[in-house]
């Protein structure tokens, strides 16, 4: 089964991505704070990781930048989701690796075939 | 030593020109007046010569002559009476007896004082007397005795007629003598005169080449070398100087021409001296008006002035208006062997304020030359002054009118100093000229202050926009997602009116939203931080996006929402975003002002430069003095209000913003009632640039844009 690693400080997001991945036939991990995603991407690495900007701890473009200095997880599909819709937090996503950006609100359907696409280009 | 000046003035007197003069007209007329009076003393002289021989010698010879002619003829009777007896012949004799006496005694008369001639007159006339009275008188006697008279011894008669003829032969010689002594007096008398008016002549000829030679030497020559002088003078040689000689007169113009040229000289040299302190005052000005921060103020300019008056310490010491505290605030030292008094504070002893207070007070510049010696100051000072080292000094407030901020203070170690005018002027200058840059730099540094201060409210103010805006994102997020599973029936199918009502929180959460992204981006736009990123878009994808987003708020609205079809491969090189934000606020813009049963539609179309597109509805349109203000941020229509549209004011100003970063332009064409068109051009991509290839971007900012000249 296909294993989605997500962290969001709100839980409501966190509640509303599970359930729409999981409607699509994903297992889904939420965790609540960067570290806490990491560690658990680093100890069982899935098939797409996605990561809200601003989270207490560490901030999901420093977990993107730590996996991706990792070698175990250097090729895993990252999706970040920011609040932030300014091109330069944008930018700085892809330059630590990420492979794709969504910005809230977004449509928990696109998040989908997005995530669908990212997962297939990975494969 | 007392005598000298009485000296000098008799020496002035003597050399004098018109003494000159006066004395040559006095020579040439005395000359004149003694050739004249000589002339005729000369004249007279000879003349009376002359007429003493005439009317003197001549009758008296003519006299004495006829005295002997008379005896003559007395003889010649008495001897032809001897000789023929003939009585009658003896009358001549008889005539002459009687005649002779007077006759010699007439011609004594004449000869007046002359003793030795009238002696020898007197002799004849004796001589003749005794020829008369004894052989006369014999021979007389016998015309009455009857004796022969030719018995008569003749000799006796002849002896003393010889007698008589011998006083007066020597009587004629005298007179003749006297004669030719009268003559020789007038010849001589005449030759005499002659040679005197030689010799005068010559003189009167030394005496004018004497007095030309002086006039040479006391007034020609030294009025030469004045004349020269001048010429110099005239030519700005201001060194030129008269040798003083000469004439009183000459001595005394060539005195003059010296002061008038050593005032000359002074007066260049200290006009030299004001043009140069003016000039220094002038560039200390300009370097102390360079700086805006009063303590490189204060420093720069004792640094600048302490050195051009030639100090050996400058400080500037800063008067509070309440008296209280004067502290050396700025300080310049030639030395290292000055003691530093910058930061300390003057002590507070009235005796010690005293001079700051003077200069304070006065508004002058106080100058004291000689500290040690100036008894105008409290001992007090002196003795403050003279511990530090302080020869001499001059203060000058710090002050612009009666606003006085301080006082600037330089001063001498090394010795007293003569502070001249030119001096006091330059410090009380600097002084003036250091207050008005002290009270611009404090002018400055308060509206520095301020717009720091206003520059972080409005960073704050952004930065707070930016943030709310950010955390409304979130709840924002929930909301749209959890609606969209429960339209999309994720959560199963909705009942009735469940599924409109969804729409409507969904429609609702997208306007906030927009509302939303318009406050931060203007809040991005007003802190320079937009930035645009342009890529390749092909139009038609673009617009396929905003017919879906916008479709669901048209249907509510009771409008068509028509877009226009486009060539496929029409591209604009913009930002994605940033494009898409000015087409929904177009078409959001076009749907609140269009009635329903109107119709919105967006068209495009390629231009020369680029693609225009444009937004049209059926709407209420906008009034002509409106239009120019549309596109001002917070600006709202007549329109607007009278339907009571919702909105910020901000969506056509962003539009406007957006497009200018994109060297676009935007226009509106409206009518009242009628509908209103807005269109805007976007240029085309580069040349070289393949529609929608990979990494054609290239990010502006925006800010750069509207800033750059």
């Amino acid at each position: 089964m296909t294993r989605v690693v997500i962290a969001d400080d709100d839980a409501d997001i966190r509640d509303l991505v599970s359930f729409k991945l999981q409607t699509a036939g994903y297992e889904v991990e939420a965790y609540s704070d960067g570290e806490a995603a990491l560690a658990a991407v680093l100890d069982d690495v899935p098939d797409l990781v996605l990561l809200d900007v601003m989270m207490p701890r560490m901030t999901g473009t420093e977990v993107c930048a730590e996996l991706r200095r990792n070698k175990s997880t250097a090729e895993v599909p990252i999706i970040l989701l920011t609040a932030r819709s300014q091109e330069v937090d944008v930018e700085h996503g892809f330059d630590v690796g990420a492979d794709d950006y969504m910005i809230k609100p977004f449509s928990p359907r696109e998040l989908v075939s997005r995530a669908r696409a990212a997962i297939g280009r990975s494969a | 030593v007392a005598d000298s000046p009485e000296r000098d003035r008799r020496d002035d007197e003597r050399r004098s020109v018109a003494r000159l003069f006066n004395t040559t007209l006095i020579v040439f007329v005395a000359s004149l007046f003694l050739m004249a009076g000589g002339g005729v003393l000369v004249r007279y002289v000879v003349n009376d010569a002359n007429a003493r021989v005439v009317d003197h010698w001549i009758p008296i010879e003519r006299a004495h002559g006829r005295m002997l002619q008379q005896m003559t003829a007395a003889e010649s009777s008495l001897r032809g009476y001897h000789l023929t007896l003939d009585r009658a012949l003896l009358q001549p004799f008889v005539d002459a007896r009687d005649e002779y006496p007077a006759r010699a005694a007439a011609v004594v008369e004449m000869i007046g004082d002359d003793d030795e001639l009238a002696a020898i007159i007197g002799e004849e006339a004796a001589a003749a007397d005794v020829w008369f009275s004894e052989w006369g008188s014999t021979v007389l006697a016998s015309t009455l005795t009857e004796d022969d008279p030719r018995d008569f011894d003749r000799t006796t008669g002849v002896e003393q007629f010889a007698t008589m003829v011998d006083a007066h032969s020597r009587a004629t010689g005298v007179i003749a003598l006297r004669i030719d002594d009268s003559r020789d007096r007038a010849r001589f008398v005449g030759e005499a005169s002659a040679v005197v008016m030689v010799g005068y002549v010559v003189a009167v000829i030394v005496a004018g080449w004497l007095i030309v030679r002086r006039l040479r030497r006391e007034v020609v020559h030294p009025l030469g070398e004045l004349r020269v002088a001048l010429n110099r003078l005239e030519r700005q040689d201001l060194s030129a100087r008269v040798d003083v000689t000469g004439a009183t007169e000459v001595r005394q113009l060539g005195e003059a021409v010296n002061q008038l040229a050593e005032f000359s000289q002074r007066a260049t040299v200290e006009q030299q001296a004001r043009t140069e302190s003016n000039r220094v005052v002038r560039a200390m000005a300009s370097s102390i008006h360079e700086h805006l921060e009063s303590s490189k103020l204060v420093s720069v300019t004792v640094e600048t002035l302490g050195p051009a008056l030639g100090g050996d310490h400058a400080i500037v010491i800063r008067v509070s208006p309440d008296r209280h505290g004067e502290e050396v605030i700025g300080e310049w030292r030639r030395h290292d062997g000055i003691e530093s008094r910058l930061g300390t504070v003057i002590p507070n002893p009235d005796e010690l304020t005293e001079l700051v207070t003077r200069t304070f007070l006065g508004g002058k510049v106080v100058a004291i030359d000689d500290v040690a010696g100036d008894e105008s100051l409290h001992p007090a000072v002196v003795e403050h002054l003279t511990g530090l080292g302080v020869c001499s000094l001059m203060l000058a407030p710090i002050a612009v009118g009666d606003e006085i901020s301080g006082v600037l203070s330089v001063s001498t170690f090394d010795a007293p100093r003569r502070w001249t005018a030119e001096q006091q002027s330059m410090v009380l200058t600097v002084g003036v000229e250091l207050a008005r840059a002290l009270r611009l730099a404090d002018l400055y540094e308060r509206e520095r202050d301020m717009v720091n201060q206003l520059r972080s409210l409005d960073q704050a103010k952004t930065d707070f926009i930016s943030s709310v805006s950010h955390e409304l994102r979130t709840p924002l997020t929930s909301i749209l997602g959890y609606t969209e599973l429960l339209v999309d029936g994720d959560v199963g199918p909705l009942e009735g009116n469940q599924q409109s009502m969804m729409v409507v929180i969904d429609r609702n959460a997208r306007r906030l939203l927009m509302l939303i992204d318009d406050l931060l981006m203007m809040s991005q736009i007003d802190a320079n931080r937009l930035t645009i990123s342009r890529t390749s878009i092909r139009i038609r994808r673009l617009l396929d996006g905003i017919a879906d987003t916008m479709r669901p708020l048209a249907d509510a609205a009771g409008l068509s929402l028509t877009i226009a079809p486009v060539g496929a491969e029409a591209t604009v090189w913009a930002d994605e975003r940033a494009l898409e934000r000015v087409l929904l606020n177009l078409v959001s813009n076009a749907i609140k002002f269009t009635p329903p049963g109107g119709s919105v539609s967006v068209t495009a179309e390629p231009a020369d430069d680029g693609v225009r597109v444009t937004v049209s509805d059926t709407g209420v349109g906008i009034p002509a003095d409106e239009q120019d203000q549309l596109f001002t941020r917070f600006f709202r229509s007549s329109a607007s209000r009278a339907n009571a549209v919702q909105g910020t004011g901000l969506g056509l100003a962003i539009v406007r913003h957006i497009v200018e970063a994109h060297h676009g332009t935007v226009g509106v064409i409206s009518e009242l009632g009628h509908g209103t068109d807005v269109s805007f051009m976007v240029p085309p991509p580069p040349p070289s640039d393949e529609p929608l290839a990979a990494g054609a971007k290239s990010a502006v900012s925006l800010t750069s844009q509207e800033t750059a000249p």
